[in-house]
């Protein structure tokens, strides 16, 4: 199976810098705040390594997408990995705590670089390494071992560009560490449906253009169909709604099944709109109710491994939220 | 048969034709013998001239002191010695000597004297004592090159990460604020060319680091397009003002051909030809930047004020430098790059007209 080109979700997460260099540490870390890049930065490594290995605890927002039912044939509680509990992060204020990025600087007279990050006992950050000149063979020798996963040079002509895009591909590889976890483990779970879209860098492409468009800042999976939930800085919701041609398929002969009026009938039938129902109450309106045709939105289809029809929905108010709960980019930043 | 006689005569004078200089001694020092560059060298007219005589009588009287000295000690021990003996001619110049000197030997064996060929290494030596002189200045540039590294690359790094921040907070800021849009263009204009010198700074360190200790980095050699090549290069290259104008090259209107190598190399061998030429342009007030390609060759022609003619075989020598700033050693980079893809590097040049840097490469499809 192709690897995942983006995670389960996506929110930013904290880069530590560790820097002997005041100067360079305090410039580096007003760049990452101007970009809402929460961060933390330590002009002693030894001051950063106590934080991490000591005061710092992992809590990836997998550890709460775990539900369990009761399984009346065999009498046990099977527990399996649940997709619709993975947008319940929004209303987790420390979210953005979480480190996903170290930022190391190589030679500093205390701790060297690759030393760091051997001792750094965070078990999914992903490494990058400040470096004064290309061409360590230490330095190979660490990406090989696999402590390292980035190397930057200090004087690199554009440098700052270069290091935003790092850092938010190294997020990326994060997120993407834990949600092949999290999937792995699902797949041995009854729940084996996992969405392919978010291996299809055609669909992959679309969610990034909506994001930059709509100033998205986090996004998260609600299905396992492949619809997400989006928050832009200030916490406002938007949606993406997403079927693949097969999902279509097997809602409209649910529909079907269930009677649905001809014209509803019609519209799923000709993917000209694609439902989604967010709540257990969402899932239980009929649909010969009206009510129920506010869940029916215009399809637009994408064409990757396979048809999706999506459509991205701005009103924050479709679906049901606690939105005073969000804790927002822009509030952690404004309450820091 | 040959008779003794000519036999004698014929052994006399492969003696006197030996090259180096070579004489034997008994064991007071007094000459028994000598060959003839060795009669010449001590002002004799025939080689056998030199018999009765004594280093003190033939050479200067401390250099003899130290050759009876060291003479004295190989006869005592009869351990054959190599030394090398430092001789200051009557104008003041040193001139060196290399001597192998072994005991000569009765039939009883027992030590008579000596026998002692001297070699001139005044040459030789005066040429290590030169690379001596050019490894130290190497070394003392490459020092200084690790230490620029690191004293101004962090503070122009960090200062690179700040245009950058203010970037963000003026373009945030623009897209927040009532300000007038003029104040907002100044200021970015502003952090536009903040970020342009930084840039500058950086390239212009990364190109003095190469020049001073090229390394080849075997994970980046690659297949690349020439044309390509010069277009980064082109494109990377800190133009100030309007010198970008003065460049004429068309990737398009010119054939394409495939470098195996380091790419990086050869952008850096670009940023030297674009920095000289941009020098001679401004000094001639003239001229512009041709850049063209035909049959595996870059040509790279620059109308500025030419190479004076006597100085045009020097041009790759390292240290030899005809612009005040220079140090001498982009061309030498230039050449070493050259080399090192299999191809080279010529200058054709009409003073008051034309430089031309041809770079011809493997052609191996």
């Amino acid at each position: 199976m192709n690897a995942l080109k983006i995670g389960l979700c996506y929110y930013p997460t904290t880069t530590v810098l560790v820097d002997d260099n005041d100067d360079f540490l305090d410039r580096i870390s007003k760049l990452l705040k101007e970009h809402l890049i929460p961060c933390r930065y330590y002009s002693d490594p030894i001051d950063a390594l106590d934080f991490l290995n000591k005061e710092y605890v992992t809590d990836p927002f997998t550890n709460r997408c775990i539900s369990t039912t009761k399984d009346r044939d065999i009498d046990t509680v099977v527990s399996h990995f649940d997709f619709r509990k993975i947008h319940h992060e929004i209303y987790n204020p420390n979210r953005f705590e979480q480190i996903s990025v170290l930022a190391i600087d190589y030679a500093m007279p205390t701790l060297h670089g690759l030393d760091f990050c051997r001792k750094a006992e965070e078990p999914f950050s992903q490494r990058l390494i400040f470096t004064g000149e290309a061409g360590h063979s230490l330095a190979v020798e660490a990406f090989n071992e696999g402590s390292i996963h980035k190397f930057l040079r200090k004087g690199e002509v554009n440098l700052p560009d270069l290091l935003l895009d790092d850092i938010r591909k190294l997020e990326q590889d994060y997120f993407n560490k834990l949600s092949e976890i999290a999937l792995h483990k699902a797949s041995r779970d009854l729940y084996k449906h996992t969405p392919d879209c978010l291996r299809d860098p055609v669909f992959v492409e679309l969610l990034h253009k909506i994001c930059e468009k709509n100033n998205v800042v986090e996004y998260y999976l609600l299905d396992e169909h492949g619809s997400f939930l989006m928050l832009d800085e200030k916490g406002i919701p938007s949606w993406l709604i997403v079927k693949s041609d097969k999902d279509m398929q097997d809602v409209y002969e649910y529909a079907k099944d269930q009677g649905a009026p001809k014209d509803i009938l019609k519209l799923l039938k000709e993917r000209i709109k694609v439902p989604y129902f967010h709540t257990d109450k969402d899932w239980k309106i009929g649909f010969d109710q009206e009510e129920c045709r506010q869940y029916f939105h215009p399809a637009v289809d994408l064409k990757g491994n396979q048809t999706y029809f999506y459509s991205y929905i701005t009103d924050p108010d479709a679906y049901e939220l606690e939105r005073s709960k969000i804790v927002s980019l822009r509030r952690y930043f404004q309450g820091k | 048969m040959v008779s003794m006689t000519s036999e004698i005569a014929y052994l006399e004078n492969i003696i006197a034709l030996l090259p180096g200089h070579i004489y034997w001694k008994d064991r007071n020092g007094i000459f028994l013998g000598c060959n003839d560059e060795q009669a010449k060298f001590i002002g004799l007219k025939s080689r056998h001239d030199v018999k009765g005589l004594t280093a003190l009588t033939t050479l200067p009287k401390d250099f003899a002191e130290e050759i009876m000295r060291i003479d004295q000690g190989i006869i005592e021990s009869g351990i054959p010695q190599t030394v090398e003996e430092t001789l200051t001619l009557p104008n003041g110049q040193n001139s060196y000597w290399l001597s192998k000197k072994v005991p000569l030997r009765d039939t009883d064996g027992k030590i008579i004297g000596l026998l002692g060929i001297s070699l001139d290494i005044t040459e030789k030596r005066h040429l290590a004592e030169e690379l001596i002189k050019t490894k130290t200045r190497l070394d003392g540039m490459t020092l200084l090159g690790a230490s620029i590294a690191h004293e101004l690359r962090t503070p122009f790094a960090s200062l690179n990460v700040t245009a950058k921040t203010l970037e963000t907070k003026i373009n945030n800021l623009a897209k927040k604020t009532e300000l007038p849009e003029e104040n907002i263009t100044s200021l970015q204009h502003d952090v536009s060319s903040i970020k342009k010198e930084v840039k500058a700074s950086l390239t212009f360190i990364d190109m003095l680091l190469m020049n001073i200790n090229p390394t080849i980095n075997e994970a980046k050699i690659e297949d690349f397009s020439m044309r390509h090549c010069i277009t980064d290069a082109l494109e990377r290259f800190p133009f100030v003002g309007k010198q970008h104008e003065l460049v004429i090259w068309d990737e398009k209107k010119n054939p394409d051909f495939i470098v195996h190598g380091e790419q990086l190399l050869l952008i850096h061998v670009f940023f030297n030809l674009l920095k000289n030429s941009l020098y001679y342009i401004a000094k001639a007030r003239k001229g512009n930047i041709d850049i063209s390609i035909k049959d595996h060759a870059v040509y790279f022609k620059d109308t500025g004020t030419g190479i004076e003619k006597e100085h045009l075989p020097h041009i790759f020598k390292r240290f030899f430098s005809k612009t005040y700033h220079g140090a001498g050693i982009g061309l030498t980079f230039c050449q070493w790059v050259m080399d090192n893809l299999g191809g080279e590097i010529t200058c054709e040049s009409e003073e008051g007209h034309y430089t031309l840097f041809i770079l011809r490469f493997p052609n191996n499809i």
